[in-house]
């Protein structure tokens, strides 16, 4: 371990997450294609869920915030079997957006135009409706 | 030397994620244990049976086999069973924890990951500290 852990965490957290939100990335995109693909569903589940425990070890919380919203979206379309609306679909893939323009500024915090507390309150709404269309 | 060395505790990890992998295994003090790892359930129960670690510290969320189905198999394995599990889950993720010790975990630690809280958690498994 390096002298500095918190450098190296931040160098491994930029490596891993660049490979899981091109994973959710891809899966988002897959679903713009055919929004009945379950497999993608999880795909991108997965690799929110894994962006949002690695931003909240490192104390990116407005990371954290976005890719859990996502996350919610694709636990609730899982427990409701359903596939993603378009909606869903779009935003979900304004937050892979959103976070790849956080990933790439790191250091000097969110950037201007990125609004995560927007972002996460439209996916909960999108999340929401799941539970009421039950 | 003639000194006799103790044999040290092993812990064992299992993530997915290459990243939490790296923080946890930092957190653990490596002159009082050894640390081996895993990169999913399947590896996980692999290495289990190989180095038969003092305990393990399990992510529930994994692809493929996810954590709950890592532990079931832990647990129907003779040579497995009696180590004690630790869950790893989302802080907000309440029903996953009970979840957790009704499929036989010892305890659970939350993400994100206090490095004392997890340090303190794996020595009191262990019987190590009161």
């Amino acid at each position: 371990m390096a002298e500095n852990p918190m450098a190296e965490f931040a160098a491994i957290f930029v490596e891993e997450s660049g490979g899981r939100l091109t994973e959710l990335k891809g899966a988002v995109e897959a679903l713009a294609g055919n929004p009945a693909l379950p497999a993608e569903c999880e795909k991108a589940r997965i690799s929110s869920h894994t962006i949002r425990g690695m931003a909240a070890q490192m104390g990116y919380e407005d990371i954290a915030k976005v890719s859990k919203e996502v996350e919610m979206l694709f636990v609730e379309l899982k427990k409701s079997g359903s596939a993603p609306s378009p909606d869903m679909v779009s935003g979900a893939r304004d937050c892979a957006a959103a976070l790849e323009k956080m990933f790439s500024v790191l250091a000097s915090g969110t950037p201007p135009g990125i609004h995560p507390e927007i972002l996460a309150s439209r996916m909960q709404t999108l999340s929401a409706g799941i539970g009421a269309a039950k | 030397m003639f000194g006799f060395s103790k044999k040290k505790p092993k812990v064992l990890l299992v993530d997915d994620d290459g990243f939490m992998r790296t923080v946890l295994a930092s957190y653990i003090p490596k002159d009082v244990f050894d640390v081996v790892t895993a990169k999913d359930g399947a590896d996980g129960i692999a290495v289990a049976g190989k180095e038969e670690p003092s305990i393990i510290m399990l992510d529930a969320n994994m692809p493929g086999k996810d954590g709950w189905e890592t532990l079931s198999d832990l647990k129907a394995d003779k040579k497995t069973a009696e180590i004690p599990v630790l869950m790893c889950t989302a802080v907000d993720d309440c029903g996953s924890l009970d979840r957790a010790f009704l499929a036989g975990a010892q305890g659970y630690i939350t993400k994100p990951v206090n490095k004392e809280a997890f340090v303190k958690k794996i020595n009191k498994t262990l019987g190590l500290e009161k």
